[in-house]
C-alpha cells in the first residue's frame, strides 16, 4: 500500500467522523429543542418586560444580539458546589464568543450581586432579583436552574438543575456547545 | 549601711519573688453568683447574649420551630425589649436561618451569621447596612469570633479538603475585616470525626481571646489553640461526666435522634488564662462546664453549671439562662 492510499484512507475516515458526529448532534439538538426531557418546553419573553422594583428591566435586550444564551438562576444559600458553577459558566463564555451568559441571584441585593461578579470574576452580569420577583414569575423547578434558549424565538431550548460534581457541570458545558454547533448547522446546512 | 543594703536587697529579692509567684499561680475556677436579671422574653429561647457597653444586652434566638420565631433583640440594663434587629426572610437584611452574632466594640455594629450563607451588619437602631456572601471559598458558616485589633474575623464552616464535605473539611477561615476578603483555613477537623461519621452533627464553634483562637469541633471531646501564623494544637478534654468517646453515628437515623442523651459541646469561650467549654445533654436539660488553661491543663472539670452558658463578658463574668414563665431569667457569675 502506498502512502497515497493511506493519506485518502485517512481521508475517507476524517469525512465519515464528521458526517457521523454532526448526525448525531442534529440528532440530539432536535431531542432537546422538541422534547426536552420531562418538561415542555417554555418560553422566556415574559422576562423581557420584567421590571425591577426601582423601574429598570434588566432583560429588555434578551434575544436582541442573536446569540444564544445561557440563563443561570440561583440563590446565594444555594449548594456552594453548585453556586461554583458560574465559573464554568464564566469558561464557556470565553471559549464561545457567541455563546451569552446571565445570572439572576435570587434574593441578592445588588451589592451582593456586585460581590459574586468578582468572587468568580466574571465577565457577564448578575442581575439581583432582590424580592424574588424574578423567581415567582418564572417558578424554576429547583435552583441553581440554568436554562439555554433561542435568541430568536426566546424558546427554551434545554434546561437543567444542580450540577454539582465537576463532570456534571463540564457536561452542561459540552452539551451547550454541540447544541450550538447543532444550530449553526440548522442555519447554515451548507458548511 | 551594709546591713540596711542586704536588708534592701532581701526585700528586694522576697517581694519580685511573690509577684513571680502569683503570675505563675494555677489558675483556678469558681463561680460566684453576681446577680439575676429577668429579661422581658416571654416567649422563645435565647441562644446567646452578648453584654453590651451601655449595660444592656444583645441576644440570638435560633428558635427553628417555627422558623419564623428566630430573632436578634436588645435589650436594655433593666431587662426591658428595646427592639429588633433583622428578622426572618431570604431578603438582604433578614436571616433565613439564624446561628450566631458578634459585636464589634469599636464600630457599635452587630454582625449576624445566616447558616445558609450570609453575614449582615446592622447598627444598634436596628439598621441593616451592609451584608457579605460567602462563596468562595463557600461554605454554610456557624461560628464568627471578632479579632478587632488585627482587623480580622473567623468564621467556622465546612469547606471541603477533597469534594465530599464528611471526607474531611478545613474547619476555621480567616478574613479580612475592611475588605471581607478571604485569607486563608486555619485549621481541619478531627480525622476521628470523619472516621466515626460525625458530619451529621458536627458544629464548629470559636472564640477569640488575646492568646490565639480556640475551637471546638463537637461531638469530638477536644479543644483547638489556634495561634494564626504560629501553629495549632488540639488538647483533649477529659471530663469524666462527659461519658466517654460517643461511638460511630449512623447517619440513617433520623437528625433528631443522632447523640440523643449524651453530652456535646456547645459553647467555647476563652479569656487570657482559661478555656471554658460548656456541654449539654442534647434533647435535655443538663448542662456541664469543663475549663481547661489555654495550654489543655484540666482546671475544673465536670462543673455543674448553673444554667445553659450563653455568654461571657469582658470582665471575667459568665451569663447563664433559662426560661421561667413568661420571663427569661439570667444569672450572672464571676469566676
Amino acid at each position: 500500500m502506498s502512502s497515497k492510499h493511506i493519506y485518502a484512507m485517512c481521508a475517507l475516515a476524517l469525512i465519515g467522523m464528521n458526517v457521523w458526529s454532526l448526525t448525531v448532534v442534529r440528532k440530539l439538538y432536535h431531542q432537546e429543542a422538541l422534547q426536552p426531557p420531562g418538561v415542555q418546553t417554555r418560553s422566556l419573553s415574559a422576562l423581557r418586560e420584567f421590571q425591577l422594583k426601582d423601574g429598570s428591566r434588566p432583560l429588555s435586550d434578551l434575544g436582541a444580539t442573536g446569540h444564544f444564551t445561557v440563563l443561570y438562576f440561583f440563590t446565594p444559600f444555594d449548594c456552594p458546589t453548585a453556586i461554583e458553577e458560574l465559573a464554568e459558566l464564566e469558561a464557556l463564555r470565553r471559549e464561545q464568543p457567541k455563546i451569552e451568559v446571565r445570572a439572576v441571584s435570587i434574593y441578592a441585593s445588588p451589592e451582593e450581586a456586585r460581590q459574586t461578579e468578582k468572587n468568580f470574576h466574571l465577565g457577564f452580569r448578575v442581575i439581583a432579583d432582590t424580592e424574588g420577583r424574578m423567581k415567582k414569575l418564572m417558578k424554576p423547578p429547583q435552583t441553581p436552574w440554568k436554562v439555554f434558549y433561542d435568541p430568536k424565538t426566546l424558546h427554551v431550548i434545554m434546561e437543567d438543575g444542580p450540577s454539582v460534581a465537576s463532570e456534571e457541570k463540564k457536561s452542561f458545558h459540552n452539551r451547550i456547545v454541540y447544541l450550538l454547533r447543532a444550530a449553526r448547522q440548522e442555519a447554515e446546512p451548507h458548511r | 549601711m551594709k546591713k540596711i543594703l542586704y536588708l534592701a536587697w532581701l526585700v528586694a529579692t522576697f517581694s519580685s519573688g511573690t509577684m513571680v509567684a502569683q503570675k505563675n499561680a494555677a489558675p483556678s475556677f469558681h463561680l460566684k453568683l453576681v446577680r439575676v436579671l429577668d429579661l422581658a422574653k416571654p416567649s422563645g429561647n435565647i441562644d446567646q447574649l452578648i453584654p453590651l457597653p451601655d449595660g444592656g444586652f444583645l441576644t440570638r434566638d435560633s428558635t427553628y420551630n417555627p422558623l419564623q420565631s428566630q430573632v436578634v433583640e436588645v435589650y436594655g440594663p433593666s431587662g426591658n425589649l428595646i427592639r429588633k434587629i433583622g428578622s426572618y426572610g431570604q431578603e438582604p437584611g433578614h436571616y433565613y436561618a439564624l446561628k450566631e452574632i458578634a459585636f464589634s466594640y469599636q464600630h457599635n455594629v452587630v454582625w449576624v451569621v445566616d447558616m445558609l450563607g450570609r453575614i449582615s451588619r446592622f447598627n444598634l437602631s436596628g439598621k441593616f447596612l451592609d451584608s457579605v456572601l460567602i462563596q468562595k471559598p463557600g461554605f454554610h458558616p456557624y461560628g464568627i469570633a471578632l479579632n478587632e485589633d488585627q482587623g480580622r474575623y473567623y468564621l467556622t464552616g465546612c469547606v471541603a479538603l477533597k469534594f465530599y464535605l464528611n471526607d474531611g473539611c478545613k474547619m476555621v477561615h480567616e478574613y479580612d475585616s475592611s475588605t471581607d476578603k478571604y485569607l486563608r483555613s486555619l485549621a481541619e477537623n478531627d480525622p476521628d470525626a470523619v472516621k466515626r461519621e460525625y458530619f451529621s452533627v458536627e458544629d464548629y464553634q470559636l472564640t477569640a481571646a488575646p492568646s490565639g483562637l480556640y475551637a471546638v469541633d463537637a461531638p469530638m471531646r477536644k479543644f483547638w489553640k489556634i495561634v494564626p501564623n504560629r501553629g495549632i494544637e488540639a488538647f483533649p478534654v477529659l471530663g469524666k461526666q462527659l461519658g466517654g468517646d460517643i461511638p460511630e453515628l449512623d447517619p440513617r437515623k433520623p437528625a433528631a435522634e443522632i447523640a440523643r442523651g449524651q453530652y456535646l459541646f456547645e459553647n467555647i469561650f476563652a479569656d487570657d488564662r482559661l478555656v471554658i467549654i460548656s456541654a449539654g445533654v442534647k434533647g435535655g436539660g443538663k448542662y456541664l462546664l469543663e475549663v481547661l488553661s489555654a495550654n489543655g491543663k484540666p482546671i475544673a472539670l465536670d462543673v455543674n453549671s448553673p444554667g445553659r452558658l450563653i455568654g461571657k463578658s469582658r470582665y471575667r463574668t459568665l451569663w447563664f439562662g433559662e426560661r421561667q414563665g413568661d420571663k427569661f431569667r439570667l444569672a450572672e457569675y464571676s469566676y
